[in-house]
């Protein structure tokens, strides 16, 4: 993907490296998100942009049991929420209630919610953008 | 940006909460507005198809200055709607209203007649361009929707995003 970007290719891998290192959200549960937004456009993730470190993402289990996250004993409730919210914001934000916001501010901090869902937004407008296949 | 999820303390935006992250999106988005090679115009044709398509009742009512100043104005803007394609406006934007709902739709396959008509008027680096500004702009309209926006704001214009600034 980089390779299609020219100019903007250096700051696009920079934001991706970012989103792991904001400490307001787990990055397993982050990449369990990038994982799953991936699939919902059709796509694998791209494997030339920067992941989490190494050791603390997604493990082979979890994403062996992504497709059945709702009750896989692979996930922890955060994982979970994460993983819920992720789906809602590419499905259709205006689904997101009051009630929703408040629960996932309760849960991870105004810091985390808004870290969830900046990369819940790059990594849509990523999957996004490979979906289009414009190479 | 603000609603549902409250933003710092003299801060704009709930991704002020994290803001390295934020700045890192910021450069992006400045260098792929202000740096790109495809016209603002058309990039901002595109933007606000998916604002109206979305429904981001911040995104719609936001004007990118540079996109203005090159000539898309308020009667352009109001036929970028239901009914656009026998409407006035250029081929060229046109395409980028089909491209943007296009973009919308996936993993939809996308027409090959349209992807063939956008081969024909962009080249490859701008067709990428195109395609990565409509697909952030699809994204991140999902954030203003999600921390919630005001009822009712009025049309706005503000600076085209650049590297060192930030959106507004």
């Amino acid at each position: 993907m980089l390779e299609l970007l020219a100019g903007v290719g250096a700051p696009f891998a920079d934001l991706h490296a970012r989103l792991w290192e904001t400490g307001a959200i787990p990055p397993r549960t982050l990449d369990l998100c990038r994982r799953r937004i991936a699939t919902l456009l059709g796509r694998a993730v791209d494997g030339a942009l920067p992941g989490p470190p190494p050791g603390v993402g997604a493990t082979p289990g979890q994403i062996a049991a992504l497709p059945a996250w709702p009750t896989a004993p692979a996930f922890s409730d955060d994982e979970r929420a994460g993983l819920a919210f992720a789906e809602q914001y590419v499905l259709d934000p205006h689904g997101f209630s009051d009630a929703d916001l408040a629960g996932m501010e309760a849960r991870f901090g105004a810091p985390g919610v808004a870290a969830l869902a900046l990369a819940a937004a790059v990594f849509e407008a990523t999957a996004r953008f490979a979906a289009a296949e414009v190479a | 940006m603000t609603g549902r999820v409250a933003p710092p303390p003299g801060a704009t935006t709930p991704f002020d909460h994290v803001p390295a992250a934020w700045a890192a999106f910021n450069r992006f988005y400045g260098t792929l507005w202000s740096a790109g090679r495809v016209d603002q115009p058309t990039k901002e044709v595109a933007r606000l198809r998916n604002a109206r398509r979305t429904g981001c009742g911040i995104c719609k009512n936001l004007r990118f200055a540079g996109a203005r100043a090159a000539g898309l104005d308020e009667a352009g803007v109001a036929l970028i709607a239901d009914g656009f394609e026998t409407s006035a406006l250029p081929a060229r934007w046109k395409l980028a209203i089909r491209s943007t709902d296009a973009l919308l739709a996936l993993p939809a396959p996308i027409d090959p007649a349209l992807r063939a008509a956008m081969r024909a008027e962009f080249d490859a680096a701008e067709l990428a361009e195109l395609t990565l500004t409509v697909t952030t702009a699809i994204a991140f309209s999902k954030a203003a929707v999600t921390f919630g926006a005001p009822p009712e704001m009025p049309v706005l214009e503000v600076p085209t995003p650049a590297p060192d600034g930030a959106v507004a």
